[in-house]
């Protein structure tokens, strides 16, 4: 074993740190002449490279000038979508904008709406089993009257990331001057009504919420948005309640005891097993096909007919060094009429050394003539002329008929062997799909997420676990359970533009960006396009709402198809008729 | 357990693979470059910073790196009339001659090959192997890869350090896709076993 060392996290080094270190000149002079230059001074040498150089650094200066001149100020970049007749209506901009503005209504999450009395309070069970256990004498009008009679609850709850997106409830959050995002657990909204008219909460006699969540982990913390401030005040902590399945099955099951079920064994072993014999099959075909290749570089040459009008030596080769030659009658050896270095001189010269090497057997020689310093080298091929061309055919054809049925037959068994592999290898990957079937079934049923960041193993959650979240409500408005993450993504940076299909301009004012391993959506004003930022090793999904409804999004594959060190970008939204669509075919199609 | 379930969905951060029509315009570039060498700087530019991060990701020392990449490209300008354009791209071409001025420089300057790891690549091959991250088995991964034989550290190091495809890979290491994929497959049940045994 070689000697290695071994580097953990060494500091990365830039593209701008590399392209310092570019020298192409350096290249240049350093590359030996091509070979077509043979006999000839080196190129940098040269007429020709001189005028090349300065043209390049013409070319060079011309293109710095243009790209420098080109270079458009984002600003006016959005401009110009505005003036070239963009297909959606120019935005507006309203001062007053609420702190919270719906993106698109009808793909925001419906109030459910629910009555209790006042007098009596009560438990309202929403859809998604979260709980709301209202006290008696809980709610007062403006005025701090205690209210009496049936009450209006509206409540609606956010838990995926499209739900964040539409509600346009902002994720931001300032802590000691510095901006962070929002990762939630579960957001809801619950607001309070008589006739019509809002009631509020009681301060004595908060609200005991059991929210419903997907995620067990303590590190959320409870904020309520301070609608007025347009900003949110943080709470405290929560109590999470996990309420495991009666059966207990499959709730508690690691990835170990996954790996451990027979079912997953038996599919390990025949992937296994699969793997062997692929492995075996793919050797038995890499001989079949070695056998081919060797087989194919014994193809006999196909004899030369001796043209009168090219230079020749008539030579008189060791038939133990080429067999290949001597079962031929007089064989000459002709100089390619392209070879401009030979001159008829040669012919005046006595030359007491000639040594003939075979460059392609059978094809072509390379013929080296010596007189004292005096050394020409010309490749050469094998010519035959009148009856010693008719013979040579003769040998050939009867030659090529062995060699042929040899090859085809070796054809034959690689092929045939080929197909065993490939048969092989689908069996392998079909074994390995129905064993990812079976350990997704199982992982579903445990919810296992992977592991998390730090190397420490996220909590496990089934979906048949019960998660709640349980906190006291003292006023109406939009709760959140969050955990705060870095205000912006880092990494992959492009100057963007955004069109539709028919690379229409697609004006927006915001787009948002998704990573689907959180439960989070970053906000990135119209201002931000031109540092258009994500994580190239996250699951990222862009998706902008136009002011007409329109949904325009880019998925993962996308996204990680734009190169590293693209400087601008034009995104190529798919866009959706988010005032007709159904949510759930909306959250299909971007995959949410 | 071993899966590649996650594998087969890794998207790579390479900028290698071109459309047909991207592939015959690099091509009609080194043709040019076969009479004419300063055509050569726009394979130069499209490929110096692949090449070099190629290159560093295997070496120590930096400013070798620089130099190994220099004489690569120096070496497929002085050769690049005998390349033949395969439907590949070029860059498959530079990878290979790359690899052999790696090792070039190693037995002339007596430097000893360098495996670069980043945390969050072993963590990728943690997972992929299905096993929970744990400091303890990041470190085994770490000591079995270094002691990897070549081949197998180059496979490993294309796919999970560099994110290489297995197209690519195939194309570079001269095997079919299918066998790279084999081959990974195979070295990760190996390595697997190993620290299972450990």
């Amino acid at each position: 074993m070689e000697e290695r060392k071994i580097n953990i996290d060494r500091e990365p080094i830039t593209s701008a740190e590399i392209a310092t270190r570019k020298d192409f000149q350096n290249v240049l002079s350093g590359a030996a002449p091509p070979a077509i230059t043979g006999g000839k001074p080196p190129f940098y040498k040269t007429g020709w490279f001189g005028t090349t150089v300065a043209g390049i650094a013409i070319v060079v200066t011309t293109t710095l000038a243009t790209v420098m001149l080109n270079e458009e100020d984002p600003s006016k970049e959005q401009l110009a979508i505005t003036n070239n007749g963009p297909v959606e209506d120019p935005l507006s901009y309203d001062e007053d904008t609420p702190c919270v503005t719906s993106l698109l209504e009808e793909q925001d999450v419906k109030y459910a709406s629910y009555i209790v009395n006042a007098d009596e309070g009560g438990t309202i069970t929403h859809t998604t089993g979260s709980e709301l256990n209202i006290p008696q004498h809980a709610f007062i009008d403006v005025n701090g009257n205690e209210i009496s009679g049936d009450v209006e609850i509206k409540y609606r709850e956010f838990h995926d990331q499209l739900d964040i997106l539409f509600s346009g409830i902002p994720m931001t959050y300032d802590s000691a001057g510095t901006t962070y995002n929002f990762e939630s657990a579960g957001m809801m909204e619950i607001q309070g009504y008589q006739n019509g008219i809002p009631v509020y909460i009681k301060p004595a006699q908060p609200l005991e919420v059991s929210m419903h969540s997907e995620n067990p982990s303590p590190v959320f913390n409870i904020y309520n948005l301070d609608e007025g401030n347009e900003k949110w005040d943080y709470i405290g902590k929560d109590e999470i309640i996990v309420q495991e399945p009666e059966d207990g099955l499959a709730a508690n099951l690691t990835m170990e005891e996954i790996w451990k079920k027979p079912e997953i064994i038996e599919s390990q072993n025949l992937i296994e097993k699969l793997a062997d014999e692929t492995d075996a099959k793919l050797g038995e075909h890499e001989v079949a096909k070695k056998s081919v290749e060797q087989w194919t570089k014994k193809e006999p040459a196909k004899p030369n007919k001796f043209n009168p009008k090219n230079n020749k030596f008539d030579l008189d080769v060791d038939p133990k060094q080429f067999p290949e030659l001597t079962v031929y009658e007089s064989v000459k050896f002709e100089v390619p009429s392209t070879d401009k270095s030979f001159t008829p001189d040669v012919y005046q010269i006595n030359w007491p050394e000639a040594v003939i090497t075979e460059k392609v057997k059978g094809k072509i020689y390379n013929l080296e003539l010596t007189n004292g310093n005096d050394v020409r080298n010309f490749d050469v091929y094998p010519v035959f002329e009148g009856a010693g061309y008719t013979q040579a055919m003769q040998v050939f054809n009867s030659k090529f008929e062995t060699y042929n049925a040899q090859l085809q037959k070796r054809i034959k068994i690689q092929t045939e062997k080929n197909e065993l592999y490939q048969t092989k290898l689908k069996e392998w990957e079909k074994a390995r799909a129905e064993q990812a079937v079976l350990v997704a079934q199982y992982q579903a049923e445990t919810g296992f997420n992977g592991g998390g960041e730090d190397g420490q193993p996220k909590q496990r959650v089934s979906t048949r676990t019960k998660i709640a979240r349980v906190f006291a409500v003292f006023t109406f408005g939009i709760w959140n359970a969050d955990c705060t993450i870095p205000a912006k993504p880092k990494g992959q940076k492009v100057m963007a533009r955004f069109v539709d299909e028919r690379s229409e301009p697609v004006l927006l004012s915001h787009v948002q960006l998704i990573e689907r391993s959180r439960n989070s959506v970053y906000n990135i004003a119209s201002t931000e396009f031109d540092k258009l930022k994500w994580d190239p090793n996250e699951d990222n999904v862009f998706v902008g709402v136009t002011p007409t409804g329109r949904v325009g999004y880019v998925n993962s594959e996308y996204i990680k198809a734009i190169p590293e060190g693209e400087k601008r970008h034009t995104f190529k939204l798919k866009m959706l008729d988010g005032r007709r669509i159904a949510p759930e075919e909306l959250r299909r199609q971007i995959n949410i | 357990m071993l899966t590649l379930n996650s594998s087969e969905y890794m998207q790579t951060q390479s900028r290698y693979h071109k459309t047909k029509d991207q592939l015959l315009e690099e091509n009609s570039y080194v043709e040019a470059s076969k009479t004419n060498p300063a055509k050569f700087e726009y394979l130069y530019n499209k490929y110096h910073e692949q090449i070099f991060r190629y290159v560093h990701q295997r070496m120590d020392d930096k400013d070798l790196a620089f130099d190994v990449t220099s004489q690569v490209f120096m070496k497929a300008l002085t050769n690049i009339h005998k390349y033949q354009f395969r439907g590949v791209p070029f860059a498959s071409w530079l990878y290979r001659i790359a690899k052999s001025e790696v090792y070039q420089s190693f037995k002339e300057s007596n430097k000893t090959r360098t495996v670069n790891i980043e945390t969050t690549q072993v963590y990728d091959i943690i997972e992929e192997l299905d096993e929970d991250r744990t400091e303890e088995l990041r470190e085994q991964v770490i000591e079995l890869i270094g002691d990897l034989p070549d081949k197998d550290l180059q496979l490993i190091e294309m796919r999970y350090f560099e994110k290489r495809s297995y197209k690519e890979i195939g194309e570079i290491l001269e095997m079919t896709e299918n066998n790279a994929k084999v081959r990974a497959y195979r070295i990760l049940k190996k390595l697997q076993k190993q620290f299972r045994m450990e």
